[in-house]
């Protein structure tokens, strides 16, 4: 296999991650030893083909390199998604209770309020798992973190999503709010960035789970 | 041979460092040279255990441009010769005990 040939293929198998730390390296790696090859007699193709060859198989490489890097990557997510869990105080509590107009009734309906705990239950549930996940991150195994860090992308999602509807059933209740522009938009948001932060996890799992990690 | 010395990579690495700064291709290229060709690195294995190397902060790298060329070059961190010592110490007690068996 040429340089470029074998360049492309690893290209075509790392993530992008691994595709920016290590193509560059690989490439220059590649350019030395097919020189060592040249100067000890081997034609440019020979030398290319010996070159790649003592590399190793791109496949193996690709899964290897991404295996190390998904490491590092799994240790940060897992801190993040604590961070990031630990912030959901704000659209969860903090903005609905100060954006929401003052409530009409006596007692708070019972869908809103099973809405309410069930959405305060799953955020609460998050941060346990965010910090299973940062403990698990930390360990000799931290492809076991993966798991938990989809656990809890999918715990605040739902966490979001019940929320929303619980404000959105606050809002009905009393239509003469002002306010509630402010925080549908918002709640989309969170949303969304959960549903990126649930694939991104999820990938990285799989790369944690394809890739023997020595720790 | 090349069986053998899964598992010694790192330690490998971090020994042909401590000789000064270097890039991945002139690590693999120095431990062929001092093992007078007996230990064949498989090239690709290199760059993960570097990479794994540098996340316990025993080396640390950054681009230079040598000759013209773009390289990632690494050298050792006060961490990571504690952590070559320590090996070393191992490997050593290692060895005596293995030749005390085996000879």
């Amino acid at each position: 296999m040429t340089i470029d040939a074998y360049l492309a293929e690893l290209e075509r198998r790392l993530s992008w991650t691994g595709r920016r730390r290590a193509l560059p390296e690989v490439k220059e790696h590649l350019r030395d030893a097919a020189s060592r090859h040249c100067e000890a007699g081997a034609s440019p193709f020979e030398a290319e083909e010996a070159a790649t060859r003592d590399f190793g198989p791109p496949g193996e490489v690709a899964r290897r390199v991404d295996g190390e890097l998904a490491v590092r990557e799994t240790r940060l997510a897992s801190v993040l998604a604590l961070v990031a869990t630990l912030t959901f105080v704000f659209p969860l509590y903090v903005i609905p209770e100060n954006t929401l107009p003052p409530a009409s009734w006596a007692e708070v309906p019972a869908d809103i309020h099973a809405l309410q705990r069930v959405s305060i239950g799953l955020w609460l549930l998050a941060g346990g798992l965010a910090v299973v996940s940062v403990l698990l991150a930390l360990t000799r195994r931290p492809q076991l973190a993966g798991p938990a860090l989809v656990a809890t992308a999918i715990a605040i999602t739902v966490a979001t999503a019940a929320g929303s509807a619980g404000a959105l059933r606050w809002i009905q209740e009393t239509p003469s709010n002002p306010n509630h522009f402010l925080s549908a938009p918002f709640a989309a948001l969170i949303l969304g960035a959960c549903v990126l932060a649930a694939l991104w996890a999820r990938s990285t799992r799989r790369r944690l789970a394809a890739a023997t990690v020595s720790g | 041979m090349n069986d053998r010395l899964r598992g010694h990579v790192d330690v490998l690495l971090l020994a042909a460092l401590e000789a000064g700064p270097a890039h991945g291709y002139g690590l693999a290229e120095l431990v062929r040279e001092r093992s007078a060709g007996a230990f064949d690195l498989p090239e690709g294995t290199i760059y993960p255990s570097l990479y794994r190397l540098e996340r316990k902060r025993f080396v640390a790298s950054r681009w230079k441009t040598v000759e013209g060329r773009r390289r990632r070059v690494y050298r050792l961190t006060a961490g990571g010769t504690q952590e070559l010592e320590r090996q070393r110490s191992e490997w050593r007690d290692f060895t005596r005990a293995m030749e005390a068996v085996v000879t």
